[in-house]
């Protein structure tokens, strides 16, 4: 009995000693500023004295770790900002729980080079990790950074980009092109064939037909086994809902300005479904779109199969004419001058970029406001015409060298005319920032091409994502819609297709709906609606 | 010994040599599919038409890896990981489980007691990333070792060998004038062989495959292990939207240069290797070791 007790009081002891352990910890982490410190007024220091004290800054970045083989960005940011850079990098898969532990944690990082809206920002925003600025504010702070974007065009960015709060916390750059998309087709084939690329979605079948008629093999290769939502969104775009539709789900139809709040329940929707379903029915596309791996397209692609694609015309040359030419020598893609409509007489769409880059730079909370200071120097530098080609183009003479006006990569770098070689990252480079717009030009001028070819051009159009910014409280409650009624919609969606449940029998229909319905859906809609009108109006 | 001609002996070898052919395909198939394609040119991997044997035969993968900066580094990242983390493990282990098999020792049950709780509650992940932050493990390969230093399935094992070792041995040799430490390098861990290999590929295989730690508390990239650069590499293999998508030049070079569908197995094989190689040798004491501390509860 006394040994029992003893044993008690013994493990009673250990247990208030762990719970004292806790309690010290849980203090040191409760310090994690709520609010954002306030800036340093402007001005401080003058520029010889200004960056004397040498001052190290923490920054996560999102992609694989990268190998430096010669470093030459630290240098030359230590000798022009006085700045040395701690770089995490975190893989894409692992960012949201490394970057949560690091915040819960207090170890967060100065500079996050990857805040984006779908990485729990409004989460981590509210939650006071982050500062945030106004706009007169970034005005006044990163006159250079500011200017990438014109006032015009700073009144469709902010409300996509700042808080409810009136305060951004994610500040991104210049996107580099404004539309990267188009429909490409195996010329070769299409040559010999005599066909033309399609302006309809009727065309588009009859061209589809005569393809697996005339090769024997599968059109159109696509799956996507995480999502089905997203295996056809060339075809979303052609029945006129956007291609970004699975991610965003509401839409402003750019013809008749009508907001639509769920994209996947509408009769355009059905409308896109059943075309699919005779797709699927007769062959002209792949029958394991909805569980196939990459290394399955891959395969099938090279097994001769897909001759139409809704994709990047960047990835021409580095996938598709490499893949097609497994089996045929002479293969040969090329991007389409139109697009497919399924109703070309009201509207063709087309697929343009926001004006900003996914990717933005966060401020945290708990960095110094001396850190924060020599960051935006930094930052702001790097939009002018000397940093711009410091990110794109690195150290003149070494991995880049001028032609004329045009910044040309040195023989032993990689670029965008030849994929061996080294990449800025292998010497060191942080690549925060804008791209410099002459590596576009140079480089890729079917991107000017491509602008000039489907940008004012008549009766076709694209979808501008509105600006929807959410209280915690809409948000949280969408959230749980969100899951249940896309876990719905992407079930359907392949059941459509494939003919297991009939698109066509208005039944089926509306079965799906009512499921919707007890879904939330109608929930869904009042939300995003209010937010909508909120926003835009 | 009279061999045994029936009919149903001769059903029951065919059933059991035809499930052991069926279970030997099934385990060496991905392992020949993994070197093959490793040895195999960037068109055949690409069609998908590589089996078992390489097609378009290069070396040019493993010359590549081996070139390039991040897999040797990480290797041997590796292999010190193991080595170090496999004998603090054996080394806190043993000297954890010898103690509590002696029943002399004050307040045994209350130490097994304490040492099963974490085996039913766990302390969650941002509180134990806290402690090993506050214990200033961060960043350091400690962080991956002593967390994990003893294992409680391991010990109880262990803890059960050393039961089954006769407490007559110690007594004779306490009689010669051993101590303990005498008794325990002396005559506990030579009779011990077995269940400190088994143990000991348990902790090194954990280890070796080991990646969420160091993605939790590696802040520079330098030191990853193996595994994780690997990991990276599987999931770089379905990065070539994010490169065609990506705003910008760089990343998208940087994605497309990791994306080589033969390092990936080149990759993938070398970090299968070591293991390969070392369970031959240790497979005599598995068997044994296992047998022997898991009779015992």
């Amino acid at each position: 009995m006394k040994k029992r007790l003893l044993l008690i009081v013994l493990a009673m002891a250990l247990l208030a000693g762990v719970l004292a352990a806790c309690t010290k910890s849980g203090d040191q982490t409760g310090t994690t500023p709520t609010t954002a410190p306030t800036q340093t007024p402007e001005g401080e220091g003058t520029s010889e004295n200004k960056y004397a004290k040498e001052l190290t800054i923490t920054l996560a970045r999102r992609g694989d770790s990268r190998s430096v083989e010669e470093d030459l960005f630290s240098p030359y940011i230590k000798e022009k900002f006085n700045i040395v850079f701690e770089v995490t990098d975190i893989n894409n898969n692992d960012f949201v729980t490394k970057m949560n532990l690091l915040l819960a944690s207090g170890e967060a990082p100065d500079i996050n080079t990857a805040q984006r809206p779908e990485f729990m920002l409004n989460e981590w925003t509210e939650a006071g990790y982050f500062r945030g600025y106004t706009r007169e504010e970034i005005k006044n702070r990163m006159p250079n950074y500011y200017a990438q974007y014109t006032e015009e065009e700073w009144e469709s960015i902010w409300p996509a980009i700042s808080h409810s709060d009136g305060k951004s916390y994610y500040f991104p750059s210049r996107r580099a092109e404004t539309i990267n998309m188009a429909w490409l087709y195996r010329e070769d084939i299409f040559n010999k064939l005599n066909l033309e690329f399609p302006e309809s979605t009727d065309e588009l079948l009859e061209v589809m037909r005569t393809l697996k008629k005339e090769t024997g093999k599968v059109p159109f290769v696509s799956a996507n086994s995480g999502d089905v939502l997203w295996a056809f969104t060339g075809f979303l775009q052609a029945f006129g809902i956007p291609e970004l539709a699975p991610r965003e789900m509401s839409y402003v139809d750019p013809v008749t300005g009508e907001f639509v709040p769920y994209a996947f329940t509408t009769d355009t929707f059905r409308e896109h479904v059943i075309f699919m379903n005779k797709l699927y029915e007769e062959g002209l596309i792949w029958q394991e779109f909805a569980t196939g791996t990459t290394d399955q397209v891959n395969a099938a692609i090279s097994q001769g199969n897909h001759m139409i694609a809704w994709s990047y015309p960047a990835k021409i040359e580095t996938e598709l004419n490499k893949l097609s030419r497994n089996e045929n020598p002479e293969a040969s893609w090329n991007w389409a001058k139109v697009m497919p409509s399924s109703n070309p007489e009201r509207a063709t769409y087309f697929k343009a970029n926001p004006y900003y880059n996914a990717d933005g730079v966060g401020f945290s909370a708990d960095a110094s406001d001396e850190v924060i200071e020599r960051f935006m120097d930094y930052m702001d530098w790097l939009h002018t015409e000397e940093g711009m080609a410091f990110r794109t183009y690195g150290i003149e003479g070494v991995t880049y060298k001028k032609e004329g006006n045009n910044y040309v990569f040195t023989e032993q770098m990689t670029s965008p005319v030849k994929s061996e070689g080294k990449t800025l990252t292998n010497y060191g480079f942080v690549t925060v920032g804008r791209q410099h717009p002459n590596l576009n030009e140079y480089y890729y001028p079917y991107l000017t091409e491509l602008e000039k070819t489907f940008f004012n051009r008549e009766g076709y159009y694209h979808f501008i994502s509105p600006a929807m910014v959410y209280t915690s409280e809409e948000s949280s409650e969408l959230a749980d819609i969100t899951t249940s009624l896309h876990q719905t919609a992407k079930e359907y969606y392949a059941r459509f297709i494939m003919g297991h449940v009939d698109v066509e029998d208005d039944k089926e229909w509306e079965n799906y709906i009512q499921t919707m319905k007890k879904l939330g859906l109608d929930r869904f809609i009042e939300i995003r609606t209010a937010v909508y009108e909120r926003n835009n109006k | 010994m009279v061999e045994d001609r029936s009919l149903s002996s001769k059903i029951l070898d065919i059933i059991v040599h035809t499930t052991m052919i069926f279970m030997l395909v099934a385990t060496l198939y991905p392992v020949l599919n993994v070197l093959a394609s490793s040895l195999s040119s960037s068109a055949a991997n690409d069609a998908g038409i590589v089996s078992i044997y390489p097609i378009g035969l290069t070396f040019d993968n493993y010359r590549m890896v081996f070139e390039a900066g991040k897999v040797p580094k990480a290797f041997t990242n590796s292999v010190i990981y193991t080595v170090v983390g496999t004998a603090v493990n054996l080394l806190l282990t043993s000297s954890f489980a010898y103690a509590l098999s002696r029943k002399h020792l004050a307040l045994r049950k209350l130490y097994m007691t304490i040492a099963i709780i974490p085996m039913y509650f766990s302390g969650g992940l941002i509180p134990t990333f806290l402690l090993v932050k506050n214990l200033g493990l961060y960043d350091s390969m400690w962080a991956l070792i002593l967390p994990g230093a003893i294992s409680i399935t391991n010990f109880i094992i262990m803890r059960t060998f050393f039961q089954g070792i006769p407490a007559e041995l110690e007594e004779s040799a306490s009689l010669d004038g051993a101590n303990d430490f005498v008794i325990l390098f002396k005559i506990i861990i030579p009779l011990s062989k077995a269940v400190f290999f088994t143990i000991g590929l348990y902790y090194a295989v954990g280890h070796w495959n080991s990646w969420f730690s160091a993605m939790v508390y590696f802040k520079d990239s330098s030191k990853y292990p193996l595994q994780m650069i690997l990991r990276e590499m599987i999931i770089a293999a379905n990065s070539m939207k994010d490169a065609a998508t990506s705003e910008d030049f760089n990343t998208a070079a940087d994605i497309i240069n990791l994306n080589v569908k033969g390092l990936k197995y080149a990759t993938l094989f070398i970090s299968m290797f070591p293991m390969l190689m070392i369970y031959p040798f240790i497979q005599k004491h598995f068997m044994k070791g296992v047998m022997m501390g898991s009779l015992k509860g």
